[in-house]
């Protein structure tokens, strides 16, 4: 007895998950549990998309652009600075002298031979001088109603100092892949009844976005939040790196390879080639991501000092830290302290303004 | 010689006696003319006095009634046609006609008076019942209901009190019944003395009879006419205008009417009356509470009328801002906060300046996204249908405006639900 060659070929229903069968009469294929019509071709494009897609997965290769040393002068004419307290370490010319930590204000600092590390490939020179910080941070106070008046008034900056962050600068093309489901609405009114109709697509989308000079903080001391706030820096400033524009600031030495931060790099790439796909998917109410594959092509690593003023000064017994971006002069802190009694008495005023509102507006309400 | 004159004399005699006969209105010989009847059917007393009775029906409103009953088996409609023709001298008329085993009603001209099929079946079950009236009752009856039919279509009405007919539905000339009528039993016996004595207290000060009716069912009938017909038969009102407002409550149907007659009608705009009910409703009657409701009512009724004196115009009352104090400050309190948390938040966040970044929008080249693929497929279409909902309906609900009411007297009028 021959047993008839059977090729069993299931489609999935995109609506309910369901298996889809074809209806014969109809000359479609309709699912059994939701009832929904599909169009063979529809079904079939869905179908081998999403096998596809189930087998792609991200890639990254990155390589590194060459590496950089240190000449033996430039070695001699450079010294390295250790905090006792907080092991912090940064190197300057051997003419500036540190007196304080700049990660914890201590000034228990020891000087000691510069010990050659990775020389940076690039460095953006310091654009916004010292006043200029301090004048920044003045204004960084204006405007902020909940910050305790004493705070703004015991003015005493301990330390400022310009500092180059070594960063780990990443230029990629990212090929992505991405697929949406979205939906376009209609509705009326006839014959006593609402009608709702909503269309149902695929959508696909692959193509290639360019990131140049994406920066990563390679120093576990520089708060990667606070050197990520004060972003963006212009790549078009950034020239081939000299000592000379070492002498009067310090550097903070790298700690953390372009390995790692490769990881943080790629985070923020992939977010913003995902955010930018979907900006091309337009003409509907609603769209909504299914899958995404991207794929980073010709990454390149290189090494470079960005300038930043750090600022520090000590209210109640707690540090506050500063940072200015040195190129474009924006500037950030650490949460500064909130004034309890202001804070409680703006909430009482203005709930007490708001009620008043309210209250008259339904006086007005009923008079009318 | 004599014999000849006295012959003479005899003959002229008798001629002006023919002539004159002929001459008189056919009425004074007529004993029976509007009842046709065989042997049997009426006593000679009964007969005069029916006939009587029709006869001033038609003295008084024109309208001649005929009855006829036969013991033989005529087709009864032709029989009854034909009677009514040769009867009738005017234009309008109608006969009753009945034999052993059937009864035919029928009319002309305007048929004012015309009685329903059920008012005849009525008379009719009369005659045929086991230990019936005599004929004589039946057709009395008749007589009654076409009294009073008449008077509800031409507002007048024969006085047959003299034959025992008196017509319940003539409008009294003062009121029978008290400004508080609680058959719904609702009050208690001393809600209904301190009730009674405000409504009254309240109609002497404003000459105007506010009234309260309390009834445990409408039986179908229709609250604005139920109200009216209420208030205009009870010989509610004062003055010639019979002025007055009438708050009617229906207990099982949850539903109250109030009508104003007379100078009421220009005490109380539409709108007045529209605003009073949902007042009267929203606070006190959907809560059940009565006693407060109705001793309100009488107060704002007071109130619509010394406004009316005082400015002109008819008085609206509106919910001010004192009526929903405690809600209006609850609001305020609350409301307040809400908003006032949302800025306080915000200057908070005044205070914090460092974020990690989300993604990397700054460094992507200027040249874009460049697409190398693009597609959007049609799945399929979904269609939902839902029954239109329209404007639902709160407690109150409209209703009202200008009516006449079955006695011809017009109202104004509200009616609502609670």
């Amino acid at each position: 007895m021959n047993r008839p060659d059977t090729n069993v070929f299931e489609y999935k229903c995109p609506n309910c998950g369901g298996a889809v069968a074809f209806d014969s009469t109809a000359q479609k294929l309709v699912c059994p549990y939701c009832d929904t019509e599909f169009d063979v071709g529809a079904l079939q494009n869905n179908d081998a998309a999403l096998a596809n897609a189930q087998t792609d997965t991200d890639s990254m290769e990155w390589y590194e652009a060459e590496q950089n040393q240190w000449t033996e002068d430039e070695v001699s004419g450079m010294r390295s600075y250790i905090c006792n307290s907080c092991g912090g370490e940064i190197i300057g010319d051997a003419n500036t002298a540190a007196t304080s930590c700049p990660f914890c204000g201590n000034h228990t600092i020891m000087m000691s031979n510069f010990t050659g590390s990775l020389k940076p490939h690039f460095v953006i020179p310091f654009k916004k001088d010292k006043e200029f910080a301090k004048q920044q941070l003045l204004k960084f106070y204006e405007g902020k109603k909940l910050l305790p008046k004493a705070f703004k008034d015991s003015n005493h900056i301990d330390e400022i100092k310009g500092v180059y962050v070594p960063f780990w600068l990443f230029d990629t093309t990212v090929d992505a892949k991405m697929r949406f489901k979205a939906t376009r609405s209609r509705a009326w009114t006839s014959g006593g009844y609402d009608y709702v109709e909503t269309e149902h697509f695929a959508i696909d989308r692959a193509g290639k976005i360019s990131f140049e000079k994406v920066p990563v903080d390679g120093s576990t001391k520089m708060a990667d939040d606070m050197m990520e706030s004060i972003e963006p820096y212009d790549f078009r400033d950034a020239v081939p790196f000299s000592t000379a524009y070492l002498s009067g600031f310090f550097a903070d030495k790298y700690d953390v390879d372009a390995d790692t931060c490769i990881q943080r790099a790629n985070e923020r790439i992939k977010r913003s080639a995902e955010q930018k796909m979907k900006r091309t998917v337009s003409g509907y109410a609603t769209v909504t991501t299914e899958s995404s594959v991207v794929n980073f092509e010709n990454g390149v690593t290189s090494y470079a000092f960005y300038p930043v003023w750090m600022l520090g000064t000590t209210y109640e017994g707690k540090r506050y830290t500063f940072a200015m971006n040195a190129q474009t002069g924006k500037f950030v802190g650490d949460d500064l302290p909130v004034d309890k009694k202001k804070s409680l008495l703006y909430l009482l005023a203005m709930a007490a303004g708001f009620g008043a509102a309210i209250f008259a507006a339904i006086a007005l309400f009923l008079a009318i | 010689m004599m014999k000849k004159r006295l012959f003479a004399r005899l003959a002229l005699f008798v001629w002006i006696f023919i002539i004159a006969a002929s001459l008189l209105p056919t009425h004074a010989f007529a004993a029976g003319r509007y009842i046709i009847a065989d042997d049997g059917y009426f006593t000679e007393e009964e007969l005069t006095e029916l006939n009587n009775i029709a006869q001033t029906i038609y003295d008084e409103t024109g309208i001649e009634c005929f009855f006829a009953g036969t013991d033989a088996d005529p087709d009864i409609i032709d029989y009854a046609d034909t009677l009514l023709d040769s009867s009738m001298q005017g234009d309008n008329g109608m006969i009753f006609a009945i034999t052993d085993s059937s009864w035919y009603y029928t009319a002309m001209g305007d048929r004012a008076g015309y009685l329903s099929d059920s008012e005849i079946d009525e008379i009719w079950a009369e005659m045929t019942a086991e230990n019936n009236y005599s004929y004589y009752d039946s057709v009395k009856d008749y007589f009654q209901y076409i009294n009073s039919r008449m008077y509800a279509a031409l507002g007048v009405t024969a006085n047959l009190s003299s034959y025992g007919i008196y017509n319940g539905n003539a409008i009294p000339d003062s009121r029978l019944k008290p400004l508080l009528v609680d058959e719904a039993g609702i009050l208690s016996s001393d809600e209904y003395s301190q009730l009674l004595a405000k409504l009254e207290e309240v109609s002497e000060r404003q000459q105007l009879d506010v009234a309260v009716v309390t009834v445990r069912s409408l039986s179908g009938r229709n609250i604005t006419d139920f109200t009216d017909d209420y208030y205009d038969y009870n010989g509610y009102g004062q003055g010639a205008n019979r002025s007055g407002i009438m708050l009617l409550l229906a207990m099982n149907e949850r539903e109250d009417h109030l009508t104003t007659t007379g100078d009421a009608m220009t005490y109380f705009s539409q709108e007045g009356l529209d605003a009073l009910r949902e007042n009267i409703e929203q606070n006190y009657l959907t809560n059940n509470d009565w006693y407060n409701g109705f001793y309100n009512y009488a107060d704002l009724c007071e109130k619509y009328v010394t406004k009316y004196h005082e400015t002109g115009e008819p008085y609206v009352l509106k919910t001010t801002i004192t009526d929903v104090l405690p809600g209006a400050l609850l609001a305020a309190v609350g409301g307040g906060f809400i908003p006032a948390f949302g800025v306080r938040k915000g200057m908070k966040n005044q205070l914090k300046s460092v974020k990690k970044a989300y993604g990397a929008e700054k460094y992507a080249t200027d040249n874009g996204v460049q697409l190398y693929s693009q597609n959007d497929v049609f799945l399929f279409r979904n269609v939902t249908k839902t029954r239109h909902i329209e404007e639902s309906r709160s407690s109150g609900g409209g209703g009202g405006g200008f009516h006449v009411s079955s006695s011809g007297s017009s109202h104004g009028g509200s009616s609502g639900h609670f």
